[in-house]
């Protein structure tokens, strides 16, 4: 019981170091609005999701080069 | 006046006139509505598939409306409107997959989605389309996504919690019109559910950051990010385009498979009850056609073969409406199967219990069937038989209702496990009933008898 707690805590206090780095965080005197959570989240989102793009391209390429997969018609065209 | 499921967008308001479907432009609206169609964005989108169908009308034709549109345009009609409640995993998978492959194709040209709600997304058999011409805006270079959260709720969360825990969201998502949020999906989801980017930034990052901007108190509130790149915003969109695209019901993934294996709609589509369909739909030629009661669409095909123009099908069985969906969409042919549950069909809500319309009011068709299907409103669901009837006919004017009585094999197993408290269950009721809503046009009897079908015409 304790130690679920605790691992929680450690959690949520680590998630919190995570959030509080990665956002800037000030005061606001507004309701709290549910979309702006996303919004607040979408540039760290958005950088990573642009890295997963460009590896996922590059080991597609990878693997046409080895032969392991065809390479799109997308990339067909760029070529 | 206008169609009151319109009011959230100050753009424009969509209104009927002599059952035509128009839009009106407000001066709201007006400058990203002219940018979007002198770029030709909207045409283009059209022409693709992406986007419902608009010709320019004169705004004389809604005259005295306020506020003064400053454009209309006209839409053609769809057939049926249904909402994501009903729809089956592969039309919400479909339609998700649809609004981003829409909001990708208007960022290549400088445009985007104000935002991301599921109802601007419906259904031509089983094809989405876009219906919202007013949420295509211009893009500013650096701007947020602003339906990010509305994406989440409306379509990946039913789809995750559908796809990962085996949930139909349908009742869920019925009752909560905005769809599901993702602190509430959150805690449903098993450890290796999240082993994904995707459900870690969409759901998880953002359920907990809720919770935590929650217990801080809200003047801690995070700041919105200032910038979000055109490069970044793609990534994201792609990178759930990947995610919803590999989403799969773990009991369905051989759908195709099972259904080639298992179809034997040759050989029973020439049997009398399929002949007695076609019969109907050959002289009635209805262009919106119901199949209430679908099962895997072996009727509806059997009444597009026969020339109807589209048919939309109801059933309560989500695998069967699987491979309806799986099946109309491999043949291209205009079916759409919806989840309904007959003994509670959709009501009327949203603001002012009119933004969605109930079934009952959506439910008009030109022709209907109801195969096999009042024994499970009658029996299983104690429904008064003239009141089954009267639902039933009420949805088309002219139809097939198919009565199997208390002999027949499936009646008998409902009856089974329970006292028989249907005395008023009777054939010669039921034909009594019909009788009394409409002329029985032509009757005839199934295989060993206990199965009656009878065809009515209710119009005077």
């Amino acid at each position: 019981m304790h130690s679920a707690r605790l691992k929680q805590h450690t959690g949520n206090i680590l998630f919190a170091l995570a959030v509080t780095t990665a956002l800037p965080l000030a005061p606001a005197h507004a309701y709290l609005d549910a979309g702006s959570i996303s919004m607040a989240l979408q540039v760290t989102v958005g950088a990573i999701a642009s890295g997963l793009m460009i590896g996922k391209l590059y080991l597609h390429r990878i693997m046409s080069f080895l032969g392991l997969r065809k390479a799109t018609s997308d990339e067909a065209k760029k070529d | 006046m206008f169609d009151p499921g319109s009011f959230r967008d100050p753009s424009g308001r969509v209104l009927m006139r002599d059952s035509r479907v128009l839009r009106a432009v407000f001066e709201h609206g007006r400058a990203a509505f002219e940018a979007a169609d002198s770029a030709g964005v909207l045409r283009r989108a059209i022409d693709k598939g992406l986007l419902l169908d608009m010709q320019p009308v004169d705004p004389a034709v809604v005259a005295g409306i306020v506020p003064t549109p400053v454009h209309v345009i006209e839409h053609p009609r769809l057939d049926f409107v249904s909402y994501p409640y009903e729809w089956t995993f592969s039309a919400l998978k479909a339609a998700a997959l649809h609004h981003l492959d829409f909001q990708l194709d208007l960022l290549e040209q400088g445009f985007t989605l104000s935002d991301a709600t599921a109802y601007n997304v419906q259904f031509n058999g089983p094809r989405p389309v876009f219906i919202d011409h007013l949420s295509v805006i211009p893009y500013e270079e650096g701007s947020l996504w602003t339906g990010q959260r509305q994406f989440g709720m409306q379509f990946l969360n039913p789809l995750v919690l559908w796809a990962k825990r085996g949930i139909a969201p349908n009742a869920w998502f019925r009752g909560s019109l905005e769809g599901i949020a993702p602190e509430d999906l959150e805690p449903l989801l098993r450890t290796r559910d999240k082993l994904s980017f995707t459900v870690m930034a969409h759901i998880v990052a953002q359920a907990r950051l809720q919770r935590a901007v929650v217990k801080a108190g809200f003047e801690n509130k995070p700041k919105a990010a200032a910038k979000l790149s055109r490069t970044a915003f793609k990534a994201i969109l792609v990178g759930l385009k990947d995610y919803i695209a590999g989403l799969n019901l773990p009991e369905t993934k051989s759908v195709w498979s099972d259904y080639a294996a298992h179809n034997s709609y040759d050989d029973t589509r020439r049997s009398a009850k399929h002949e007695f369909v076609a019969k109907l739909v050959r002289e009635e030629a209805p262009g919106l056609f119901f199949d209430v009661g679908c099962n895997s669409g072996d009727f509806s095909a059997t009444a597009l073969d026969a020339g109807a123009g589209s048919v939309v099908g109801f059933d309560f069985d989500f695998g069967a409406l699987e491979r309806a969906f799986a099946r109309f969409t491999k043949s291209g042919q205009k079916m759409l199967p919806l989840w309904l549950d007959a003994a509670n069909p959709s009501p009327a809500q949203g603001w002012a219990s009119a933004e969605r319309k109930s079934f009952g009011e959506r439910a008009k068709g030109d022709s209907m069937v109801a195969l096999a299907l009042i024994h499970h409103i009658a029996i299983s669901r104690n429904v008064p038989l003239d009141q089954a009837v009267d639902w039933l006919m009420a949805m088309a004017p002219t139809g097939i209702i198919e009565f199997p009585n208390k002999d027949d094999v499936m009646v008998r197993e409902l009856l089974s496990n329970r006292p028989d408290i249907f005395p008023d269950y009777t054939e010669e009721a039921f034909v009594a009933h019909v009788s009394a809503r409409g002329r029985i046009v032509e009757q005839t009897r199934l295989g060993d008898s206990t199965r009656l079908l009878v065809r009515y015409d209710s119009r005077t």
